[in-house]
This record gives structure tokens, sequence and C-alpha cells, in this order.
């Protein structure tokens, strides 16, 4: 199939989820409204764990923290006065600040040691939010008065826009140079740095970028539960989450969180309602056989029929 | 205090190279000079230094201590995007193209940022070695020849003045052999300065003006490959010590 019909039917197919998102409050109840900002949250979560993990091959158990930052300074933002939409940028530009020094300080590890290194950074973010009281209450938490709070519509299109954003994002890196360099970052560093391409900036660039967007969604996560402690913002399911969310649907691809994001949470609701006592186990066994049957995730079904084939395009990938 | 100077005749200088791993000294005091426009051989027995020297050159050791001039720049402690920006390219002793990136993307990675025709340069660059019809092939899934031939291909992309090939024949079939050094001895016709390490002497002797033999990380032997082949110091480096007459 040509390029340009790959891209005319991923347009399509995006613009028709889309649509049907932005017109889902109007037929559904606030159950429902609220497992898709649920969902939406965790392909934002996702699309920007694979940004790092997916395309550069370096992978992080610890970007929780930045989603934990991002929902402190959301919650204290909105405290002290600040508009919603504020307090999210805020959440999103302090998350992104700290990932600069941290970025040039861990992405000098490799491996299981740069893993390590952000799995400790999620409980630095956990332990400073307990110990700091006179700013984040300490485990008690924080609790956002109703009267402060946004709707649940704009709650819901807020974390919309988080996800389509993440996913654009991730959809121009795929195709832009940029993209290309991460890519070769990721099969071999070495190699990638002999031919020109400054391994340290781009890696860092990457990582900014990807603790940006938890920043954002943290802070509408505040919004939307209205309390946050150590605990939740800083929960380390979160960073198994995207990681798995991403190896279902496929690592280092445009599709592959959103695909696996969507059928994660759908399997969760329903195994939840059917096998209350063992849902968990039942998905992670349903989550073993597609990482062994499946090393690419759902979406390679698609993806190893298109990319052996002559002329494709630098940066194609569905 | 001023330090010693390439002559412009020369594209790369090397003086005093030396590197350590822990008690083992991989080079000591290596001086080298490429003249422009020559393909200069780098031989030598196996574990002599010499793909060391190429690491340290092209700035993927930075462990070494001395001078390295490179077209007129102290390159010594770059790192090896600036000196590849520079003008100097590698290849690898065993290949190491990026396995899940295409040929083309391959190709294109290695291209100039603000070059808007590197596709079809790196198009041409495939075509010119009949590799077009696989540019959108994984790099993992070419043979071992072609592997070569594409890394060969990658470091074109960015027209450099002087390319290090480590032994760039190696496990690759006598045709994609010659397709290589034919395009070896077109791109020299150019001007591309080379540096080639090869094990196989015919080679060396067709292809380099100039040759220096490394043996324990020193240089102990230069000039032109006549004058090498019948040095008593590489003869022993290669065969061993002095060999005894037959009456003795």
């Amino acid at each position: 199939m040509p390029d340009g019909n790959q891209r005319l039917i991923s347009f399509w197919v995006g613009s028709v989820l889309t649509g049907l998102a932005i017109l889902a409050p109007l037929g559904v109840n606030e159950y429902y409204q609220s497992f898709l900002l649920q969902v939406f949250l965790v392909i934002a979560l996702a699309q920007a764990w694979n940004l790092i993990s997916g395309m550069t091959g370096y992978v992080s158990f610890g970007h929780a923290a930045f989603f934990g930052v991002g929902a402190y300074a959301g919650a204290l933002f909105l405290t002290w006065g600040f508009p919603w939409w504020l307090a999210i940028m805020k959440g999103a530009a302090i998350a992104a600040l700290i990932a600069v020094p941290l970025g040039f300080l861990t992405l000098r590890l490799r491996g299981p040691y740069f893993a390590i290194a952000m799995l400790g950074l999620n409980e630095v973010g956990r332990i400073t939010a307990t110990l700091w009281v006179s700013l984040t209450k300490g485990g008690t938490g924080l609790t956002l008065s109703p009267t402060l709070l946004p709707s649940l519509d704009v709650k819901y299109f807020s974390m919309l826009a988080l996800a389509l954003g993440a996913t654009l994002l991730i959809a121009w890196v795929h195709r832009s140079r940029f993209g290309l360099e991460l890519r070769a970052i990721r099969e071999d560093e070495e190699a990638a740095e002999m031919v020109g391409v400054n391994t340290t900036r781009n890696k860092v660039y990457a990582f900014v970028l990807s603790a940006l967007i938890p920043g954002a969604v943290g802070a509408v996560y505040a919004m939307y539960t209205s309390y946050i402690n150590p605990a939740s913002a800083f929960d380390h399911a979160r960073n198994i989450e995207m990681i798995v969310v991403v190896l279902f649907g496929g690592s280092g691809t445009v599709w592959g969180p959103i695909i696996g994001a969507a059928t994660v949470m759908v399997m969760r609701e329903m195994l939840w309602a059917q096998f209350p006592a063992a849902h968990l186990a039942a998905l992670g066994a349903l989550l073993l056989i597609v990482v062994l049957y499946l090393p690419g995730g759902l979406v390679s079904i698609v993806r190893e029929r298109r990319r052996e084939r002559p002329d494709a395009r630098p940066g194609e990938s569905p | 205090m001023t330090g010693p100077t390439c002559s412009p005749d020369h594209i790369l200088c090397a003086w005093g190279i030396s590197r350590d791993f822990g008690g083992v000294h991989a080079l000591r005091g290596v001086d080298l000079h490429v003249a422009r426009g020559s393909i200069t051989g780098l031989i030598g027995p196996n574990g002599s230094g010499k793909t060391t020297l190429f690491q340290v050159i092209s700035g993927m050791d930075r462990g070494a201590t001395g001078t390295i001039s490179f077209d007129g720049k102290s390159i010594l402690g770059w790192r090896p995007s600036q000196i590849y920006q520079r003008g100097l390219a590698r290849t690898f002793q065993l290949s190491r193209v990026f396995p899940e990136l295409t040929v083309l993307e391959n190709l294109v990675v290695a291209g100039s940022r603000h070059d808007r025709s590197v596709r079809e340069r790196a198009l041409g660059l495939l075509e010119r070695v009949r590799l077009r019809e696989y540019a959108g092939v994984r790099g993992k899934n070419l043979s071992y020849g072609q592997q070569k031939l594409v890394e060969f291909l990658r470091v074109l992309m960015s027209d450099p003045a002087l390319i290090l090939l480590d032994e760039p024949a190696a496990g690759v079939n006598p045709t994609l052999r010659q397709t290589l050094w034919d395009m070896v001895r077109h791109l020299n016709g150019l001007g591309t300065t080379f540096l080639v390490i090869e094990h196989n002497m015919e080679v060396i002797s067709d292809l380099c003006s100039d040759v220096y033999v490394l043996s324990e990380g020193e240089i102990i032997a230069h000039g032109d490959f006549a004058a090498i082949r019948n040095n008593e110091q590489v003869l022993e480096a290669y065969f061993g010590k002095k060999r005894k007459s037959a009456a003795s």
C-alpha cells in the first residue's frame, strides 16, 4: 500500500476517534466520561514514556516522578489562586525544568543503571513530598476545595487535549529527523555519535519533552481527584502502567500506546467486573502472552508487513 | 608553548599518542602523518593497536594522551559527532549498521541536517552499488557483506575529507569487495583521503602510497610498500623472532 494511503488512513482513523471523544460527553454518563478521562490519562503518560524509552531505548522506571511533581505543582498553584489552565501549564513547566539537570546527570547511565536511577528519582519525589510538610502537608495530603475545581467537562477535555497533543508530538517526532536520530541512538549509540548525531543533546531534548507531558497530566489528575498525597502522586504502579501499556501496544510507535492504553483499560474494566478477585492475575497472564508471542506489541502485526518493502521513507511507522 | 605543527600537505597528524588500559600499553607514543589525497595503509599483527588508534583519532576513545591535528585543528578530546561534522568519518571492524532502521534511514541519519536533498543523495549512493532495491529493507536483514557496504556508504553521506576504514573488506564476498575497492579508488581520485586498516597485503600494495606498521602499540616502520615488505622489524613482528639460517 503506498505511503500516502497509510498516512491518510491514520489521519482519518485519528480524526474519527478524536471526533467521537469530543462528542462522548453528550452521550455517556459521568461514570463512562470518567473512565474515558482515565484512558486519555494513560495514553498521554504512555506516549511520554514512549518518547524517551520507546524511541531512545532508555527505559525509565521513574516517569511517575514528573507526574507527581506536576500533580503537586498544579494543586498548589490552584490553591494559591491561579486559574486552572495556568496551574496545568506551571505543572508541566516545573516538571520540564527539573528534567533538564536530571537528564544531563542520568542519561550518562545506560541500561539497568538508568532504570534504577529513575526508580530512585520517583522515591526521592515521594519522600520529599512526605517530608516537606510546610508546602505539601506531608502524608496528610492536599485537599482541593470544590470551589476551586473546574467542571468534569473541563477536566475531561483538558486530558483529551493532553492525550491528543502527546500523540501528535510523537507522530511529529517519528517522522522528523530528530526522531530518526533518537532511533539511531536506540539501535547503537556509539555508531550514532560516529555519524554526527549529538547523542547527549538529543537524549536531553527527548527527556525534557517526555517530562513535560506527565507534569501537565499530573496537574489535571490532581484537579480530577481533588486530593493528592505522596503515595498517590508518586505511585510506582503508574510507572509499571506506562511500561505495560507501551509494551502491549507497541514500543517506539505512534499508535502502540493508544491501542495499548485502550485495550488494557477496557480489559481491566471488564475483568474487574467479571473476576473481582482474580482480575489482575488474568490481565497479567494476557500481557505475558502478548509479550511472549508479539514482542513488538499489537501494532507489530501491521508494522511487520509494512516496513519490509522497497522505498519506505525514513521515519515511516504505523 | 606551541605544539608541533602539521604541514598543509597533511590532513591528519598525530604525535606521541599513548593509551593505557590498566597495565596494558595499547599505544606507545605513536606518530602518524596522513598526506592529503593519499590512501595510507595501517597494518600490523592482531592486537597491535590499530583499531585502538582509530578509536582515539575518531574521538570514540577520549582517554589517550598526545596531540592530533585534523585539517589544521587539534581534535583530541572532541566528541565523535564533532569530529564527523568536521569531515573525518570512520567505519567499524565489525559492521555496525542500525539493525532496525531501513537501509535508506541508515544513510539519511548520517547526512547533514541542513541538506534538503539528503534522501536523493542516499538513493543515488545505493544506486551506484546496485543496492537501490534494498532501500526499504531493515539493516539486520542484509547479508554481512551488504551491511559492510551500507556502512561504507553511510560515511559518504557527509562528504568527508578523510575516511578511516577498519578492515572494510573482512567477511565481504569477492564481488562486493571489488565494488568497495573500486569506490575507494574513485573517491580518492576525487580528492578524498583514506587511512585503511587491512590484512590483505595485495590490497595494501595495490592501493596504498604510504604504509605504517604498528606492533605492540608502536610504529615500527613507515614508507612505501616495497620498503615495508623487506623491513626486518616488520617480518619479525609478523613471523616471530629472527629466522635462523638453515646452516645454523
